[in-house]
């Protein structure tokens, strides 16, 4: 039976080794992380996407090591609200103009004056510029192919506002129109030409740059502006170690829950291209301290997109290389066709590739491995398709809805086709623990939420609980006769801790363990035990 | 003190001061706060490999764009010589920024390690008027010591291998117009100059020594063309640099004007056809090919067997040797099954059939040659920059090495039809 102990790895090491410490501080769980230490001065450094692909294929760092349950998560296996997470729709269920509103949502590019580009690139995966509109706020522009008009910008925006909901770090994205007259060059901008030399760019630099940019029915260039993230950015993070300059960075990012259970929403959303250098990471200041905050960034390439062209079929399903799918390939002569390459898209160049019949969140994969994605368990998985799950029908339209799409045919599409990813994590993850969540005591009465029931995965369940006195100084629980109900079991003042085993009838393998503190009167769920 | 009393005493005194230092927290804010506190000391520039840092530069700096591009458009050009001629060098002189990057310049001189030398002068207009026009020149000059010669027709023997140096002077140019995106017509005209002497690879014979004129037209006395004709082209492939669907259809006529010796003027007709046929969201693809050149000549006129078409050779029946079949007219066809094992590698199974034939009233299936073999497409964004094809005939095995697509066309107008490009 493999097991996962949510209670952090350093409260479990410290009473095994020593004998001494609680299992439970009187602030378990902790919500928030504890305000950050100043990281004092910290370099920008960029990374090799190459170096990256290469490295994670074939050196896979992290693929020896031993697994271990997630870090950096409360004793309820939560990720705290910190650098990386803040608890958000699953949580606190977000409204649907909250939802559309994403990170901001309310401060696009000026739409009066003009805008001023600043930098700009023509080489790279897809043009762009960086802008100054007329409130001095800085925006990234990025466009769409020639040959899927709406396609990667639709998105880019959609995505970063399921991820903004779903806890994580987002830019501030939005779809805007404008005609060349809205760009204005700024003083003495310079131009990398594709063999990298540059010159001052002109005003026809700046229009040949346009002409690889669809126009829209009215003549117009769309584009997302991504409004620059706070802080001053210091290069991506990676999926795999720590950052050796940043102090607050304690958990190996592969064992982080945050970025293990990423790999769900990220098959969900068909973000494949979720490698390093789609991250950054800036130095905050937070009121004179200052911190490194972790962003996911760049969403072109998730839905049907690959940025500059629709995803290949492959996408989601095989990794760029992989010994042992190519050697299938290779002595079956191609004649073992993988379902992925049946799959019938339909012809909506806004859409891309994108369907639902062939995706299998289990067996869904990225470009090439990702430490972190690689070390996703159960427990991983359970906590990111709660919160998948927690997408209503109608959520996701509100969502879509913020890609602008203007064929009617493609918005209900993208929608239709999140719902149907969205079911099928729910049917994959939900009962491979058991699926009990939200642990509350409301009177003297454990209470909780059986996401099984609510989702539709089991029509019924029967359950059965046994408790015991737990002793939080030793580890220790002594069970309590009779005490198998779900009231707590009476007992006279002071502190103690109970645990109530909680599993389903006629299944040995699932089990959650609920601790119960007791502080005088008053009874508070103080942590939450997984086995699978 | 023993070293296991020296070990227990370090144990005891880490437990103390980790049951210390564990013990000195109240809270789990706390806790965290002291695994923070000590990292402290262990900090530093979270700085990369020097590998990691040597292929960033190498991309950021477009270090092998720009070796590619070479110092003010010069650079080296490596390879490219006709199969057979060893492998050649030289400097080439290379400008695509011209008139604001509308035309193209290209001029390289390259020699072999077998002692081929190739100069050529090209330049390149191909989007005029906004796409619908574009026109192309090119001069060459090849000076190849030692071309095989197997002798004419489609019975000459393996064995009968001899070899001839050929040389030449030509100048093309071609125009033409896209009315549609996929329909190209156009026109070229052309003059060239070749000479054909004795051949210096002393492993085979001379073409001279073994075969006469008599059998072989055009061997002892050489002349000049000017060479013109109208093309078509029906280009409807998904992606021309990799493609996976559609196809391209080519029709071209090309009259050749003997200017000195009245003898070997004749009419040359290319007809390629290629079809791609993806399956399965294209990861499957059958790839078919279908060329034939046909000459015709009035009469008491002759078809030099230097501009005779050829068959055998990586492009066309790859289980053969370069240019082992002779003859005024040819056909070959090509067919490959293409399956993708990684995004930068597909196989392929072919099959080749063709033959070379006197008459154009022999264009028919009878008497082919047949190849059939495997390959290996390494690509990059779709393109496949190397191929790797091992082919079988009952001649034996041939493995060929091509920076190309299999299916790579020629160029258009008449410096396609030229015997070596």
């Amino acid at each position: 039976m493999r097991m996962t102990r949510l209670l952090p790895l350093a409260v479990l090491a410290t009473v095994a080794l020593f004998g001494a410490g609680p299992v439970f501080y009187p602030d378990d769980p902790l919500i928030k992380e504890p305000a950050p230490l100043d990281v004092g001065k910290v370099l920008s450094r960029k990374l090799s996407d190459f170096y990256d692909f290469l490295q994670n294929d074939f050196a896979r760092p992290g693929r020896h090591d031993k697994h271990t349950s997630a870090q950096g998560v409360n004793t309820l296996g939560e990720p705290m609200d910190g650098a990386w997470y803040t608890h958000r729709h699953y949580f606190h269920p977000m409204s649907l103009e909250a939802l559309k509103l994403g990170p901001d949502g309310r401060t696009p590019p000026a739409a009066a004056g003009t805008w001023t580009v600043i930098k700009a690139k023509s080489e790279g995966v897809t043009p762009g510029f960086t802008i100054v509109d007329q409130d001095k706020r800085v925006y990234f522009l990025k466009f769409d192919p020639l040959t899927n008009p709406e396609m990667a910008t639709a998105a880019d925006v959609i995505v970063a506002r399921v991820f903004y909901a779903l806890g994580y770090h987002v830019p501030d994205n939005y779809i805007v129109y404008f005609d060349e007259s809205r760009l204005v060059l700024g003083n003495d901008v310079m131009l990398a030409d594709k063999l990298g030399y540059k010159h001052k760019m002109t005003r026809r630099d700046l229009l040949e740059i346009l002409l690889n940019v669809p126009k829209d029915s009215q003549g117009r260039y769309r584009a997302i502006a991504s409004r620059a993230v706070e802080g001053k950015p210091i290069g991506p993070f990676r999926y795999h170690g720590l950052r050796q300059d940043d102090p607050n960075d304690i958990v190996p990012h592969q064992q982080r829950r945050d970025l293990r259970g990423l790999r769900v929403f990220c098959a969900w959303l068909n973000h494949e291209d979720s490698r390093a250098v789609n991250t950054l990471d800036t130095v905050v200041d937070d009121g004179g301290r200052h911190y490194i905050r972790h962003y996911l960034m760049d969403f072109g390439s998730t839905l049907g997109s690959a940025s500059t062209k629709a995803n290949p079929p492959r996408s989601g399903h095989e990794y760029l290389f992989s010994w042992r799918t190519s050697a299938r390939h290779f002595f079956t002569l191609g004649l073992d066709l993988p379902a992925w390459a049946r799959v019938h898209y339909p012809d909506l160049p806004s859409v891309g590739r994108f369907e639902a019949s062939a995706f299998n969140p289990e067996t869904w994969v990225p470009e090439y491995p990702n430490p972190a994605f690689e070390q996703c368990d159960a427990a991983d998985a359970f906590w990111a398709a709660k919160q998948v799950m927690a997408f209503t029908d109608e959520q996701l339209r509100a969502l879509v809805s913020t890609g602008q799409y203007s064929d009617p045919k493609a918005e209900s599409y993208v929608s239709r086709v999140l719902a149907e990813r969205r079911d099928r994590v729910g049917r994959a993850y939900l009962e491979k623990v058991l699926p009990l969540d939200n642990f509350a005591v409301r009177g003297d009465r454990l209470v909780f939420e059986d996401l099984g029931l609510r989702h539709g995965t089991v029509k019924e369940r029967a359950l059965k609980i046994a408790w015991s006195n737990f002793d939080n100084a030793s580890s220790h629980s002594t069970p309590i006769p009779g005490a198998n109900g779900f009231e707590v079991p009476a007992a006279p003042g002071g502190t103690g801790y109970y645990v109530a085993e909680i599993m389903q009838t006629g299944d040995k393998r699932r089990m959650v363990k609920v601790y119960v503190r007791r502080t005088d009167a008053t009874l508070s769920v103080a942590g939450i035990d997984r086995s699978w | 003190m023993t070293k296991t009393g020296l070990l227990f005493h370090i144990l005891v005194i880490c437990c103390i001061w980790h049951h210390g230092a564990a013990a000195q927290v109240a809270t789990r804010a706390e806790q965290i706060q002291q695994e923070r506190r000590q990292r402290v000391p262990q900090l530093k520039p979270d700085d990369v490999t020097r590998t990691e840092a040597f292929l960033r530069w190498l991309h950021d700096d477009k270090i092998l764009a720009r070796v590619g591009a070479g110092f003010n458009g010069l650079r080296a050009k490596m390879g490219g010589m006709v199969t057979g001629g060893g492998f050649g060098a030289g400097p080439e002189y290379f400008r695509e920024d011209l008139f604001s990057g509308r035309l193209s310049f290209r001029a390289a001189a390259q020699t072999s390690t077998r002692g081929y030398n190739r100069f050529e002068v090209e330049t390149v207009a191909p989007r005029l008027a906004q796409n619908r026009f574009f026109v192309s020149s090119r001069a060459v000059h090849h000076n190849y010591s030692g071309l095989p010669y197997y002798g004419p027709g489609p019975d000459s023997a393996k064995t009968g291998r001899t070899n001839y140096r050929f040389e030449d002077v030509s100048v093309d140019g071609f125009a033409g117009v896209q009315p549609l995106r996929a329909l190209r017509l156009g026109a070229s005209a052309g003059y060239t100059t070749i000479n054909v002497g004795p051949g210096r690879d002393n492993r085979y014979a001379s073409t001279d020594v073994t075969y006469t004129a008599a059998t072989v037209p055009g061997l002892d006395r050489q002349t000049d063309f000017v060479r013109y004709g109208p093309f078509v082209e029906l280009d409807f492939r998904d992606d021309k640099l990799g493609p996976r669907d559609g196809g391209r259809y080519l029709f071209q006529q090309t009259w050749y004007d003997d200017r000195g010796l009245n003898r070997y003027s004749f009419r040359r007709m290319d007809i390629d056809l290629e079809q791609y046929i993806g399956l399965f969201n294209h990861r499957r693809v059958f790839a078919l090919r279908a060329h034939s050149v046909l000459t015709d000549t009035d009469a008491g006129r002759l078809v030099p067997f230097y501009l005779q078409p050829d068959l055998g050779g990586s492009e066309n029946l790859r289980g053969f040797r370069p240019f082992r079949f002779r003859d005024n007219n040819l056909l070959v066809m090509n067919g490959e099954y293409r399956w993708e094992t990684f995004s930068g590698l597909d196989m392929a199974l072919f099959a080749d059939a063709g033959k070379v034939f006197a008459r154009r009233s022999q264009l028919n299936f009878h008497g082919l040659e047949s190849s059939v073999g495997f390959g290996f497409r390494f690509n990059a964004r779709n393109r496949t920059f190397l191929r790797l094809d091992v082919g079988f005939s009952h001649e034996g095995y041939q493995i060929w090495l091509k920076f190309n697509d299999h299916f790579a066309p020629r160029p258009l107008g008449t410096s396609g039809t030229h015997p070596v490009l």
